[in-house]
């Protein structure tokens, strides 16, 4: 037997390489370690842990051990009516978010020509993109006593009284959170093929079975991840459940933070361990849900070979879904948004709605004398380097937790995802502590009061949801398309960038403008974290907010949106312009390449269901 | 077609140099920003909103660059609290002495303070600055007062006093804010208590809730309600309520007849502030005639300007009632001691 | 080319655990330089993990793994896939779909360091291999099956790996396009004469295709050596069975003559050539072809048994009828024969079952 080769080329001791094989294997998942402790654990660490060093950011920080916070916390008997509370409201929202999402993405499915496809895709992504303080003061203003449907149907008081309470709630919030499903599910429908339910129907099995034994399996990874999304959104919601049951008050595990917050002295370490209870609620939903697809081994079924399940092309009646999803997206954005414009237009707010009470005169003034174009260019810039930086991360997250599997990653994913339902202004509080730290002054570290310190927080409460959707769109790739680049010989950076981020850049592109919409509009870290004198947009809104003037409030709310709707037209059409570029040099494609301009909106990843 | 535009890998490296630009550009920005720090700025927290005006005056007559930061009050406390070990801050300025008194518990703001101005103080305002002189009491306004919605409500039937809410016609028809979560509100709260007595306070907040009173979180919600006419009368800071009736709304006030608590505008310095001198510099301007003649312009500071000045010679704007008040004085040290208890009880009982 | 019949991989007692599951157990395998090895084997039984360990796609608990002997794999030691020169077909094809055909094609080559500079030529000579020139342009979503996999192999072929591993490639195809498949796979394999290890857990494939057959049942090689031997000499119950239809009967051995053995099973002394002691509780197996309907001239030629046995069933399969018989003797056992001629049902046959066919193996029932 030959015991070595003669062949030069061939790596000949194992001892020389193996440092550095295994060095480069730990490199990247260090690397994102490293980002996720910066923007995420460092800070929420910081907070959480005054749970049990209540004094270790006093003036003078000691290590003083005490457990009182944390015993506090877990044992008054209202804070586990609140978590209950809480459970059930962000359950119930994240049920109907599931119904309703599904509908939508089976309409936009359903839906026969393309504009009816872009109107109801772009107004799924208005509402994904609208402000939550927007569609919640919408919908009052229109739910209300003597608000817009009352004047104009000539309703009585106490009409909306139900809907002012609990399912009034988690109706609001089934409308705001639906996206997130729909954004997951329109990609999963398309690839598991409609084919797999007719096979059933064809069997003779009902309905319910054919849901139960095909539908819910095949889609579950899809319905999960938005549903965990709205689950953890609900969970930790605060604006919604303030302004929707002001009579019919629901303590909420929100509430109690923001009390802790509210108290004189503010009472971090109540608060960190109210967090922790929201974290400890949030990672446990998260964990059942993974252990539960991994009981089922749900993401494997994906990897079939069934057809692609795709537009509807035929003409004739548009279908149920695709009405029932237009009604639904009127409602769940026209009515709140529309409420928003038209207050922005309003000369006084108890004016009326005639004619007469209309001007354009709150723009200028928000914008010039109010000085608001500042702060819109200021926000405008955080948003684009939060966005990019956001996509990217959630692209190099994603396939580090997707494909490169390991316990450490399990770890990592609850982390960075529970952080969802942790309030912002908790989280932003983290910043606060975190780098503003005094161990940080020798080594000039101290972050807070610098723009970046704010873009930091601005992408650390971005990256939850972006590294959510990022997986979702990722467990839907065959693992052996970046295994088969990997064999013939590319890198991990060259899997990633020539093979992942391709294939996952339509979702990157919507995590880009998810990202850039929070930013625009995200106001509690913007509040804690801006630098002294140069506010950012949010900032400059509740400020007008705060001072009673919200026809002015509205317009700039209204301009904001205004500015992201631009950047997203721009973004869509350099997409179509690009790709029409690079048709005209390739030969003409029958149908199925050719070029849609939404196809920015849709998640319209091409994968192995596609082979 | 996402696809196509990341496949063009030129395009990747287009939006990086772009956010690196970005970067640098907000770094350089930062950066001279920072240069310029020392005897030259201060950085000033504030709710009101005349700040900016006032950080704008100020800067133009001293030569003095102020850094402005306006939250509202609970968020700028959240901040201070949160800074505590390295804060940021030069000069705090907000409503509820009850709130600074709090900071000053905690021994962050700079103590005996001593502005040249503050012979200018009236008697009532003079009296409520504490004897450390660590804060500065510099305006006044009402912590809550009853503004009623004239559509639904007719003159003659308009409440008197406080317990005229009470009344049938007023069934689930009245709102207030959450003093756990709303600044101004808990003074109002402390004030009831402290004035009917604990026992029958409460049975008043009790007896409201039981008639189907709204409690909101802040006052933005609370004035929406009144001015929509979703409810009829609700109790909450006098300025608001002005600001709204100025702007137009079916609004109109009753001082009651039983009091109102008065509610200080209050100003302090950090204790550790680079710079106390252009911070006393700025308390001064602040109880200067001419900056009060800043402060009192509706349109400087919206609501925030229909205060009463904290110092003689100076007077409020002609849209803020002055007479026919019964002013209260809400005992912060007192005030500052059962808190949490009351926001506790009130939370139990009343919000829930 | 490079068909010098040298040993090229090396497998040394390669062990694998997931968690508290043993995957792979004391794998020990010689691969030689051009050779055709087959991985066969049901599903769960370790090989797609075996052919991830050569690919260097996951790391190995114990063993050796060596190419050309220079390590690959050992404990605690991995050398990445893309330094290994492989090349790999999947199952699902795994192309691109963001890709042209040419891309798809291409990118091993554009990879390499230093890129090839010849690649459109190689693209092409791939290209050509599997026949499918005039389809640069094309997105995978717009091929058939088929074609889908030419192209997978087009781009597997195109840097020319000096180890293909193929992961159960024609099971996404349907039973027709996959026989044609199988020829060509065959044909493109051979002509670029390159060491290929193929993972399969249909017996066909695995048979007509491979120099080389490797059992794996459970973790374990169950039995290796060419598939004409494997299948001839099955080693035990599970061997015999997985490669195709065996008549599996179970019986103690009561005699011996010289070579031959005396089983008793079927209410009858069946003779075996066998070294099999007396006492043993043993599997007899012999496949439905090798039992001889009505043909009394063998029972003078050679050794064997006769038995009697009525038609059951049937089904006809071409150039044979399938038969399900029970014996006589022990109405209770079903056989299988085969035979060209036709029998109706419920007619009695005269079956012979030769010493030489009847097999004796250790009665392990696993598999």
């Amino acid at each position: 037997m030959r015991t070595r080769s003669s062949n030069g080329s061939m790596p000949t001791s194992p001892s020389k390489e193996r440092l550095y094989e295994r060095a480069r294997d730990w490199v990247s998942p260090a690397a994102i370690f490293v980002v996720l402790v910066v923007l995420t654990i460092y800070p929420l660490g910081s907070l959480l842990l005054q749970t049990i060093f209540p004094h270790l950011f006093d003036p003078l920080p000691s290590l003083g051990l005490s457990a009182g916070p944390l015993v506090q916390t877990f044992i008054d008997s209202s804070n586990l009516v609140a978590v209950l509370n809480s459970a059930s409201v962000g359950l119930s929202a994240s049920v109907l978010a599931v119904i309703l999402g599904t509908l939508t993405a089976y309409g936009v499915r359903r839906a026969h020509g393309r504009w009816l496809r872009v109107v109801l895709s772009t107004s799924v992504w208005l509402i994904f993109f609208s402000p939550s303080y927007v569609l919640a003061e919408g919908w009052i203003l229109l739910m209300q006593d003597n608000g817009i449907l009352a004047q104009l149907f000539h309703l009585p008081n106490g009409w909306s009284g139900w809907f002012f309470t609990r399912p009034g709630l988690v109706l609001v919030m089934g409308l705001r959170y639906f996206p997130f499903v729909h954004l997951a599910m329109v990609p999963a429908i398309g690839n598991v093929g409609e084919d797999l339910f007719d096979a059933g129907r064809l069997l003779g099995a009902s309905r319910g079975r054919i849901f139960q034994k095909i539908a819910l399996p095949l889609l579950a990874p899809a319905w999960l991840a938005g549903a965990s999304i709205a689950f953890a959104e609900g969970f930790g919601d605060f604006g919604f459940a303030a302004a929707i049951t002001p009579q019919t008050h629901i303590p909420l595990l929100s509430y109690q933070i923001y009390a802790a917050l509210s108290q004189a002295p503010v009472n971090y370490s109540a608060a960190a361990g109210l967090s922790l209870l929201v974290v400890l609620v949030t990672a446990g939903a998260l964990w059942l849900q993974l252990w539960w697809l991994r009981r089922r081994g749900a993401y494997e079924t994906l990897s079939g070979r069934s057809r692609i399940g795709g537009y509807a092309t035929s003409r004739g009646r548009p279908s149920p879904a695709t009405l029932a999803s237009l009604v639904l997206a009127a409602i769940a954005l026209l009515l709140p948004l529309g409420a928003t414009l038209w207050v922005s237009l309003f000369k006084s707010l108890s004016g009326g709605l005639g004619l007469s009470n209309l001007t354009l005169a709150n723009y200028g003034e928000a914008l010039v004398a109010g000085g608001g174009v500042q702060p819109l260019f200021r926000s405008l810039e955080y948003a684009l380097v939060a966005a990019v930086l956001t996509a990217l991360l959630a692209v190099l997250v994603g396939y580090q937790l997707v494909f490169r599997g390991s316990a450490v990653n399990r770890v990592l994913n609850l982390i960075v995802i529970s952080t969802i339902a942790i309030p912002g202004v908790v989280m932003a509080a983290g910043f606060v502590f975190a780098w503003n730290a005094v161990w940080l002054i020798p080594l000039h570290l101290v972050l807070y009061g610098t723009p970046i310190c704010l873009a930091m927080a601005y992408i650390s409460g971005a990256l939850p949801y972006a590294v959510r959707l990022q997986m979702g769109a990722m467990s839907q790739i065959s693992p052996n398309l970046p295994i088969a680049a990997r064999v013939l010989g590319a890198g991990q950076r060259t899997v990633l960038s020539k093979i992942i981020l391709p294939l996952v850049s339509a979702t990157a592109v919507s995590i880009f403008f998810l990202s850039f919409t929070n930013v625009v509009f995200e106001l509690p870290a913007s509040s804690l974290l801006y630098p002294a004198g140069s506010p950012p947009l949010p900032v400059a809104i509740q400020a007008k907010f705060n001072a009673f003037e919200w026809t002015q409030g509205a317009a700039l709310t209204v301009m904001g949106m205004l500015v992201i709707l631009g950047v997203y037209g721009a973004g869509s059409y350099l997409a179509y312009w690009i790709e029409k570029r690079r048709h005209a040099a390739l030969m003409p494609l029958p149908a199925g390449g050719s070029s849609e301009p939404e196809a920015v909106v849709e998640d319209r990843k091409p994968s192995v269901a596609r082979l | 077609m996402g696809a196509e535009l990341f496949r063009s890998g030129r395009f990747v490296w287009v939006l990086s140099f772009v956010v690196i630009v970005l970067i640098l550009g907000g770094c350089g920005a930062s950066a001279k920003q920072g240069s310029s720090s020392g005897s030259g700025q201060l950085v000033l927290y504030s709710a009101q909103g005349y700040d900016s005006a006032m950080a704008k005056a100020f800067q133009a007559k001293t030569g003095i660059k102020v850094k402005l930061v306006d939250d509202s009050t609970g968020n700028l406390v959240a901040k201070i609290e949160a800074e505590r070990s390295n804060p940021h801050w030069d000069v705090a300025w907000f409503d509820g002495d009850s709130t600074m008194q709090g900071l000053d518990n905690q021994g962050m703001l700079l103590k005996n303070v001593t502005p040249g101005n503050a012979k200018n103080l009236t008697p009532q305002i003079k009296s409520m600055v504490p004897a450390d002189k660590s804060y500065y009491a510099v305006s006044k306004t009402a912590a809550a007062v009853i503004g009623y919605n004239t559509k639904s409500v007719l003159a003659s039937q308009a409440p008197k006093d406080w317990t005229d809410l009470l009344k049938p016609r007023f069934k689930n028809a009245t709102a207030m804010n959450d003093p756990s979560i709303s600044g101004p509100t808990y003074p109002f709260v402390a004030g009831i208590l402290q004035t009917m007595g604990t026992t029958q306070g409460k049975k008043f907040f009790s007896t409201l809730k039981a008639d189907g009173m709204n409690v909101f979180p802040t006052n933005d919600n609370t004035i929406k309600a009144l001015s929509s006419g979703q409810v009829k009368a609700a109790m909450l800071q006098d300025t608001a309520l002005l600001d709204a009736k100025h702007s137009g709304s079916p609004v109109k006030l009753v001082y009651p007849s039983s009091g109102v608590f008065a509610l200080p505008g209050c100003i302090s310095i950090d204790k550790n502030a680079p710079n106390k001198a252009a911070a006393k510099k700025f308390i001064d301007f602040v109880l200067s005639p001419e900056g009060q003649k800043v402060m009192l312009n509706p349109k400087n500071g919206g609501g925030d300007s229909y205060f009463i000045p904290g110092i003689k010679g100076v007077k409020p704007d002609p849209g803020r009632p002055v007479t026919g008040i019964k002013w209260v004085t809400v005992n912060a040290k007192k005030a500052a001691a059962n808190e949490n208890q009351i926001k506790q009880w009130f939370h139990a009982n009343i919000t829930q | 080319m490079n068909d010098d019949g040298s040993v090229q991989v090396e497998l040394k007692n390669v062990g694998k655990r997931f968690a508290d599951r043993t995957v792979l157990e004391d794998i020990s395998l010689r691969v030689r330089r051009g050779q055709f090895v087959a991985l066969l084997g049901p599903s769960g039984c370790g090989k797609t993990t075996l052919l991830n360990i050569l690919a260097g796609l996951i790391g190995l608990g114990e063993g050796a793994v060596e190419f050309d002997g220079a390590p690959w794999s050992s404990r605690g030691y991995t050398l990445a896939p893309e330094r290994r020169n492989v090349g790999m077909v999947f199952q699902d094809f795994a192309l691109w779909p963001h890709m042209t055909v040419f891309e798809n094609v291409a990118f091993g080559l554009k990879v390499k360091k230093p890129p090839d500079k010849q690649f459109r030529t190689a693209v092409s000579a791939a290209l050509e291999m599997v026949r499918m020139n005039g389809y640069e342009n094309h997105y995978p979503h717009q091929l058939s099956g088929g074609q889908k996999q030419r192209i997978a192999i087009a781009r597997t072929l195109a840097p020319r790996p000096s180890l293909m591993l193929m992961d159960e490639p024609l099971s996404n195809l349907d039973s027709k396009l996959r026989e044609q498949m199988r020829w060509d796979l065959l044909n493109i394999v051979q002509e670029a004469n390159i060491t290929t290890i193929y993972v399969t857990h249909d017996q066909t494939e695995a048979l007509s295709m491979a120099d080389h057959l490797v059992l794996l049942n459970e973790g374990r090689i169950e039995q290796q050596g060419a598939p004409s031997q494997v299948y001839r000499e099955p080693a035990t119950v599970f061997a015999a069975s997985f490669l195709g239809a065996a008549n599996v009967l179970h019986g103690r051995v009561t005699g011996r003559s010289g070579k031959v053995a005396t089983v008793d099973c079927l209410g009858k002394k069946i003779q075996a050539i066998s070294p099999a002691s007396v006492g043993e509780q043993l599997a007899l197996i012999i496949r439905p072809a090798e039992i001889h309907v009505g043909d009394s001239r063998r029972e003078v030629e050679e050794l064997g048994t006769r038995l009697h046995a009525t038609v059951e069933q049937r089904a006809f399969q071409g150039t044979n009828w399938q038969y399900r018989v029970a014996v006589d003797a022990d109405p209770e056992r079903v056989l299988e024969v085969q035979d060209s001629s036709e029998y109706p049902i419920g007619e009695s046959l005269r079956l012979w079952m030769p010493a030489g066919q009847c097999r004796l193996v250790t009665a392990r029932l696993k598999g």
